[in-house]
């Protein structure tokens, strides 16, 4: 008889009058392995935010062991392992599993011998094969996740999230003994991916999320191998609206050769929001390097509104980085933190800066994020993450630059920025500008953009999902 | 001390005349009402029992005139009137449910020459959980939804799943099928209005839908509680799956014998 772990019923959450999750029920069994499959922005990782306890539901009904629980209690029961590392490099893996239970020891200081030792038994014991004395940083980083699956059990996870974890690492025979270890020791997985063929390797079931719930769920069959492929190639819905697709090419980049690149061609059109994905994560920074020191091109050539572009830089360009903890200057006021990168335009003839410009920038930017409720502030100090990112956005709206290429977004965006950057977004674009954003996240990003490129080292392909609807 | 006249008591006796007048014409019709009610249900009784001689009759001489498949058919088509006909209480055990999806599927496959088939899941434990208390006709109406709406499109290769899986608690029963499905947003509606605790038609009256699951859904909370009941996930040309959750109490436990079988909730 199959023991329930956990069930989830009615769960909702709602964010700037969207839907985020939509009433959504689940349930898991103890030593169960669900995948969880669903396309950018389906709700994948803010359901596994939530049942971390990261994230906080509007409503919903928590069970845990068939009893009632708190969305606090469930979480406590669950570990969280993200594509980014949470141990500490600098310490070895003994001490990244054991530092945490510090408060635990009655003792200040930590035997050191003792937690090599019992680190070197629980290896043992799973038959992981990486060494408790070595330096974090020193592991791959599925040795890393291995250590902190490692570190979840023995902190007494019953159940741990996968979240967007490149399933090649399962591959490891060391991943499949630990897997076979913890399942027997009833501990449950939930693996979130928007790859249906790698889930099929390692999940007894798969839960299907669109539209912000859960549509479906399958047992993992092989006779169930034709349905999966046919749901996955099934166009999900799309709700973005394809707004001006302007014919007239903004830049156009013809046979571009630097680096390792080897003959990429792409254009972007006027007043288009494009998404370029470096999936494999080794291209996206030869281009970047290239579209800011054009002059470096080794063949083909860029051309912005028909003019090739040759010097060391090129003027219609500008680059946003979303490292907002040094753009924004904590002393300064609001206004300044917006103007700052136009004070030229805003001076008069002597240089003098015009306060009644400054203000009337102040009052639009204001205007522009009613919604938002942001006010007049005269220090930026302990600012909100989205505030902070409407002030960077709108800063370098106010350059008038032709085209803006938005690099790596993903490091800052969440939930709750995401909406905002998009309308950011949405708004340049319809102002005549075009938006470039480079970034390895591709189920992030995705609805940010109308047009997708997949880019690799010798190829840029148009991302052609879309249009099968 | 107040003073009667004789036209005053006169029209207090008429009152009072009228009034016992009444009572008794109001204390006869609920007698007449009653009677009829009696006659009604004695009727009612009645013709069950002309039903089911008629079709052992008929199962009989399919018998004795070597139709096998006849007898069979009218045998599941007996009991299954026997089962939801018979008013004896508005409970059954899980074993009597599934029985009658069986009964009533042999009849639905006579009907539709084998278009399509049950497959039922029983869990290892069935023993141990055959006894569990579930709303009579829980079942039915969902398997009735799938082949009224889930094969009208296809020609045959139709196939229902009823899977039970109990838990320490609780019994979780997924009736799914591989028909056409429900697109999204009338899926979004059928769940919704599955929320309500007053029926409202998915796709806003156009045509009655949803109504048999919302009827299920509604009597499972009524018995057992909020917490349960039932909820529908579905893919377009993939199939829809129907998820029950109930709690697990046992036909012969005190609970239900305390309670009548009423309600749990």
């Amino acid at each position: 008889m199959p023991e329930e772990l956990y069930r989830i019923q009615d769960l909702c959450l709602r964010k700037d009058n969207t839907m985020l999750i939509d009433h959504l029920t689940m349930y898991q069994y103890k030593g169960e392995i669900i995948g969880l499959i669903g396309l950018h922005d389906s709700g994948k990782t803010l359901l596994s935010l939530i049942l971390s306890g990261q994230e906080l539901p509007d409503s919903g009904r928590f069970y845990y062991e068939e009893s009632p629980v708190s969305c606090q209690v469930l979480a406590s029961h669950v570990a969280l392992v993200q594509r980014r590392s949470s141990l500490i490099p600098s310490l070895s893996v003994a001490e990244n599993v054991f530092i945490i239970r510090r408060h635990k020891r009655s003792s200040f200081l930590m035997h050191r011998k003792l937690i090599l030792h019992e680190a070197h038994n629980y290896m043992r014991e799973m038959r992981l094969t990486i060494p408790p004395h070595v330096q974090v940083k020193h592991l791959t980083r599925s040795q890393q996740c291995l250590v902190e699956i490692l570190k979840a059990y023995i902190l007494g996870a019953r159940l741990i999230i996968l979240d967007d974890i490149p399933l090649t690492f399962f591959q490891d025979p060391q991943f499949s003994r630990m897997y076979q270890y913890l399942k027997e020791k009833k501990v449950s997985f939930l693996l979130t991916s928007c790859d249906i063929y790698q889930l099929q390797l390692f999940s007894d079931r798969i839960y299907f999320m669109d539209d912000h719930r859960i549509v479906k769920w399958i047992y993992n069959e092989k006779r169930n191998a034709i349905d999966i492929s046919r749901l996955y190639s099934r166009p999900l819905s799309y709700t973005e609206p394809l707004s001006h697709d302007s014919p007239i090419v903004a830049m156009k980049a013809d046979g571009l050769c630097y680096g390792s690149l080897k003959h990429i061609s792409f254009e972007l059109h006027e007043g288009g929001i494009v998404a370029i994905f470096d999936l494999f994560r080794n291209a996206s920074s030869q281009l970047l390097d290239l579209l800011s020191h054009p002059r470096n091109l080794t063949a083909g050539s860029i051309n912005v509104y028909e003019k090739p572009v040759k010097g060391e830089s090129c003027a219609s360009f500008v680059f946003a980085g979303f490292e907002l903890e040094d753009c924004i200057f904590e002393t300064l006021s609001t206004r300044d933190n917006i103007c700052i990168g136009s004070y030229k335009k805003l001076a008069g003839p002597l240089g003098i800066l015009r306060r009644a410009r400054m203000q009337y920038v102040e009052q639009t930017f204001i205007k522009e994020y009613e919604e938002e409720g942001f006010n007049p502030r005269a220090s930026c100090r302990n600012l909100p993450k989205k505030e902070r990112l409407a002030m960077y956005l709108y800063r370098l709206e106010l350059l008038r630059k032709k085209i803006i290429f938005c690099i790596y977004p993903e490091k800052y965006i969440d939930y709750d920025t995401l909406h905002l950057l998009k309308k950011s977004l949405q708004r340049i674009a319809r102002r005549g500008n075009t938006v470039c954003i480079i970034t390895c996240d591709f189920e992030k990003i995705y609805p940010l953009a109308e047009r997708h490129l997949i880019l690799s080292l010798d190829s840029i392909q148009e991302y052609a999902g879309k249009d099968e609807e | 001390m107040k003073l009667l006249s004789e036209k005053k008591l006169q029209k207090l006796l008429e009152e009072h005349s009228q009034k016992a007048v009444r009572d008794n014409a109001r204390y006869y019709e609920n007698e007449i009402l009653k009677k009829q009610t009696e006659l009604l249900t004695l009727q009612n009784q009645i013709n069950p029992h002309f039903l089911y001689n008629a079709l052992e009759c008929i199962r009989a001489q399919a018998v004795l005139s070597d139709m096998r498949e006849i007898a069979d058919i009218t045998y599941a088509l007996s009991n299954f009137f026997r089962y939801s006909i018979s008013m004896k209480s508005d409970f059954a055990t899980l074993n009597d449910e599934v029985n009658v999806i069986n009964n009533y599927m042999k009849i639905q496959q006579y009907r539709f020459r084998d278009r399509f088939c049950l497959n039922v899941d029983l869990p290892e434990a069935w023993n141990s959980i055959m006894d569990a208390v579930i709303p009579k006709l829980t079942l039915q109406p969902i398997v009735e939804n799938s082949i009224v709406h889930a094969f009208t499109e296809s020609a045959d290769n139709g196939v229902i799943t009823i899977e039970i899986i109990p838990t320490k608690k609780h019994i979780n029963i997924r009736i799914s099928d591989n028909g056409k499905g429900i697109d999204s947003d009338t899926l979004k509606m059928l769940n919704h209005s599955l929320e309500q605790e007053y029926y409202v038609s998915p796709n806003h009256g156009k045509r009655s839908t949803g109504i048999a699951l919302w009827n299920v859904n509604r009597r499972l909370k009524l018995v057992f509680g909020d917490n349960y009941g039932l909820q529908v996930s579905s893919t377009p040309d993939l199939g829809t799956d129907v998820e029950i959750h109930i709690p697990y109490i046992s036909v012969n436990s005190d609970d239900f014998s305390q309670t009548g079988g009423n309600t749990y909730a």
